[in-house]
């Protein structure tokens, strides 16, 4: 019978134990939810008010979860800001001496404390921070490096373009988010990231100009189609849907001709941008591909039709040869 | 002792060994999800769900919805997918030959023409009827097709997906508004190795829903639903994240999950002749890919939550749970090759095993070994100690694993905030030992006995819809049945 007892007893213990854990934890949670409820409605007008310029009139000196709380709120209005405001919060960061705070917790031993560190730093935006997180991209955390690159996107700075380049091509950070860092840097990446375009790995040369479609502009398409006659087809996808997105109308010839390219994917990109910038050797091109071409790419030609000249959808779908994706268009067109 | 009584206190003894393995594997399982639940939540901080929100670079994500007689659930079901926040997707529903006025609410809701859409080959479905666009919701399209089933209804959808992904979720199941986001974050991360992640399926009985959202998560009234919310705390907190963690993953439920489009397609899609599809393209995926050494990993979220409707009547619980038993036989003998498979990693050598014994399994020797044995103590073959031993182990471990999930609930999610119900659920916790875990296994012998006569079919549910209260016309033969709680 002992071991039954003793069985007995050590479940009942544990049990015991949990239900307890269960207990404190739901009485200390439901405190916090509502403590934590409160501050956020009382803080967010005066966080408002400071981020607008005002001064925040009845707003006390802030201690404890209060001033986190506040803080908390004010890096979550720092994503959605850039100029003036962003310059305030990082005002109040600074004045406060919350920067450097966060920048002690980005060198402490627990990985978690350093990525939260590093993306709140991103949601501050202080400047002077970039080099520490440009040291961060190394991290042997993947988290954190993740969380770096992030936030190194968020501040802005045209410094910080290479670190992250060098970083999604050594696979130091995932490259989609090293692609959405630099897109969170804007136009000033360009320049690098038209350099980039001529980098030696395909992977690099298609994320390249995948960005440069989305933050240049049209004079920079003419680097651009010289990607149209890559070897490696991604890289001529992204070339003739980067063209595309910039409207390149001079590369109305090219994108006709990446039409007849071997690889689906790069005549559906470049029926996909014809549609945008039109014309009539592209409708006359893209015709043929959407009655017979393969399905991703008929459709795409397709719908590049119906941007392009949707009375002749609406001609063409009638005709027996038309193909389903015509059809399809033309119901779209009526609808 | 005859030889009978001795094989039968051989039996015993067997029941005993499962009870306290199975118990011993899911203590393991916990530890492993607690870790798992400490990252996510660590994590939560640093996610960059905004960037990836606004982000031109995040893949589009077909949702697809199979419907079977949801008249009267699906308008608020497709309200609420088409207000995700998600910064591209569309809402694919497969209206699966309903005999309800399915087509007619949505066709009415939500201005729908029909119009005919290309459809790719990639996979096979019966013979689609007509497909429809709305003239409010470009990225709605509804499809109506001559009946085949859940898996058919999805294969025709995913030949209208036009996205790299595709998410699978129950018509009448409510996503939260950040779900879809959440569920794909890990794949927009890693997009060359994730190829399928599955969020949490939590239970909508209760809850107060406005225009297909859950506004105020409360327990079911329902004694039965309150006991599935421990089921599922358990399977899903528990297990879920645990298997996730050692790259195991064997299920994702057909109720939830983001997969990629055209690796689904190169399997083939959704086998139709399984109802357990979720569980079967589960183990196809890990088969095909560990198959080509491709390295990849299937995840689980916990955060992402689909809220779903569960049974409410013992009726209609038994006809589900005899129908996961068979699904789950039927995917595990399609994919036996997998079993103790080393070239199958750790889904071969311990989640497919793991299924056989202590899911499948679990009627003979968790039922049949409990009342071999009250049998026994009743003639008087077994002492009063090892009978009082077996009971207190079996019910006091049984409550430790619900206990041990509602406190990762508790520390991690505490979705019921309201006073007293995290107190009915350990109450719940206590009792559903003396009873329902055995009525549950005899459901599941059932289902055993199902695959015996070669009982196939889905079965009817009652679906009652969210926002209503509770209708006397409830609208019958609805399906789902992606939700299952296997570990």
């Amino acid at each position: 019978m002992s071991w039954l007892v003793l069985v007995g007893v050590t479940l009942t213990l544990a049990n015991a134990t949990l239900v307890a854990l269960i207990a404190v934890r739901r009485w200390r949670g439901l405190r916090h939810h509502r403590r934590y409820d409160a501050l956020i409605a009382r803080l967010r007008r005066p966080a408002v008010e400071l981020i607008d310029g005002d001064v925040p009139g009845d707003l006390p000196p802030l201690q404890g979860d209060e001033a986190r709380v506040f803080a908390q709120l004010l890096a979550r209005y720092g994503r959605q800001f850039r100029g003036a405001p962003q310059e305030r919060i990082v005002g109040y960061f600074e004045a406060h001496g919350l920067v450097d705070e966060e920048l002690r917790r980005l060198e402490s031993h627990r990985a978690w404390r350093r990525a939260a560190a590093a993306f709140t730093l991103g949601d501050i935006g202080a400047h002077r921070t970039m080099a520490a997180l440009v040291r961060h991209l190394g991290d042997r955390s993947a988290d954190v490096r993740a969380a770096a690159c992030r936030s190194l996107g968020r501040l802005g700075t045209v410094e910080a373009v290479e670190p992250i380049i060098a970083a999604g091509v050594h696979g130091d950070v995932p490259r989609p988010i090293a692609k959405l860092a630099l897109l969170d840097i804007g136009p000033a990446a360009v320049d690098q990231l038209l350099v980039q375009a001529d980098h030696e790995e395909p992977l690099v040369r298609a994320a390249a100009v995948q960005l440069v479609g989305l933050l240049g502009e049209a004079a920079d398409a003419a680097a651009l189609r010289r990607r149209l006659a890559d070897p490696a087809a991604e890289v001529r996808t992204a070339a003739a849907a980067a063209l595309g997105r910039l409207g390149a109308r001079q590369a109305h010839d090219d994108l006709v001709a990446a039409l007849a390219d071997r690889v689906p994917a790069v005549r559906t990109a470049a029926a996909e941008a014809l549609g945008g910038i039109g014309g009539r050797q592209a409708v006359d091109a893209l015709l043929p591909i959407a009655r017979t071409d393969e399905f991703v790419p008929a459709h795409a030609a397709a719908e590049a039709l119906a941007r392009a000249d949707p009375d002749l959808v609406l001609r063409v779908a009638a005709e027996p040869d038309a193909g389903p994706h015509l059809r399809e268009a033309a119901g779209r067109v009526a609808l | 002792m005859s030889q009978l009584e001795s094989l039968l206190v051989l039996y015993s003894k067997a029941a005993f060994v499962y009870y306290v393995a199975f118990n011993a594997i899911y203590l393991l399982l916990m530890v492993l999800a607690w870790l798992q639940m400490r990252d996510e939540i660590r994590r939560r901080t640093y996610l960059g769900l905004d960037e990836a929100f606004r982000s031109p670079l995040t893949p589009g994500i077909s949702v697809l919805v199979p419907a079977y007689n949801e008249a009267a659930v699906i308008v608020p079901s497709v309200r609420a997918l088409l207000a995700l926040r998600y910064p591209r997707h569309e809402v694919i529903v497969a209206n699966d030959g309903s005999t309800d006025a399915t087509i007619e609410v949505l066709t009415d809701a939500f201005d729908l023409v029909a119009v005919p859409l290309a459809v790719r080959d990639t996979v096979a479905s019966a013979p689609f009827r007509a497909t429809y666009l709305s003239r409010h919701h470009p990225n709605l399209i509804v499809l109506d097709k001559e009946n085949g089933g859940r898996s058919d209804a999805l294969n025709a959808a995913l030949r209208l997906a036009r996205y790299p992904y595709v998410c699978v979720i129950d018509a009448d199941s409510l996503l939260e508004e950040d779900a879809l986001l959440k569920a794909a974050m890990p794949i927009l991360d890693a997009p060359d190795l994730l190829v399928a992640t599955g969020g949490t399926i939590r239970i909508a009985n209760g809850c107060r829903v406005d225009h297909g959202r859950v506004v105020d998560a409360r327990l079911p009234r329902s004694r039965l639903a309150k006991m599935q919310v421990l089921e599922y705390l358990r399977a899903f907190l528990q297990a879920r994240a645990a298997w996730s963690r050692l790259n195991a993953l064997g299920l994702i439920s057909g109720a939830f999950g983001v997969f990629h489009r055209s690796l689904v397609e190169q399997v083939g899609g959704y086998w139709t002749d399984t109802v357990g599809e979720d569980f079967e393209l589960t183990l196809r995926l890990h088969r095909y890919l560990r198959d080509r050494d491709e390295p990849y990993r299937i995840a689980f979220v916990s955060d992402p939550v689909c809220w779903t409707e569960v049974p409410e009547s013992f009726a209609t619980l038994a006809r589900q749970r005899r129908r996961w038993q068979r699904g789950a036989w039927e995917g595990l003998h399609r994919h036996r090759r997998m079993l103790l498979n080393p070239h199958y990693g750790a889904v071969g050598l311990l989640a497919v095993p793991y299924f056989l014994i202590f899911e499948f399994l679990s009627p003979v020797f968790a039922l049949g070994g409990l009342v071999v044995t009250v049998a026994l103590f009743c003639l008087g073959v077994l002492s009063a100690s090892y009978f009082i031993g077996f009971i207190v182990v079996s019910v006091g471990l049984a409550i430790l694993l619900s206990l041990a999930a509602l406190s990762i609930e508790e520390l991690g999610y505490q979705r019921y905030r309201r006073r007293g119900e995290m107190a009915q659920l350990v109450l719940y916790a206590v009792i559903e030992g003396f009873g329902y875990h055995q009525i549950h296994n005899f459901w599941r012998l059932m289902g055993c006995v199902d695959l015996v006569r070669g009982t196939t079919g889905w079965g009817a549910q009652q679906r009652r819809g969210f926002e209503a209260p509770p209708d006397p016309e409830l609208a019958p033969g609805a399906r789902s049945g992606g939700d299952r709680v296997l570990g």
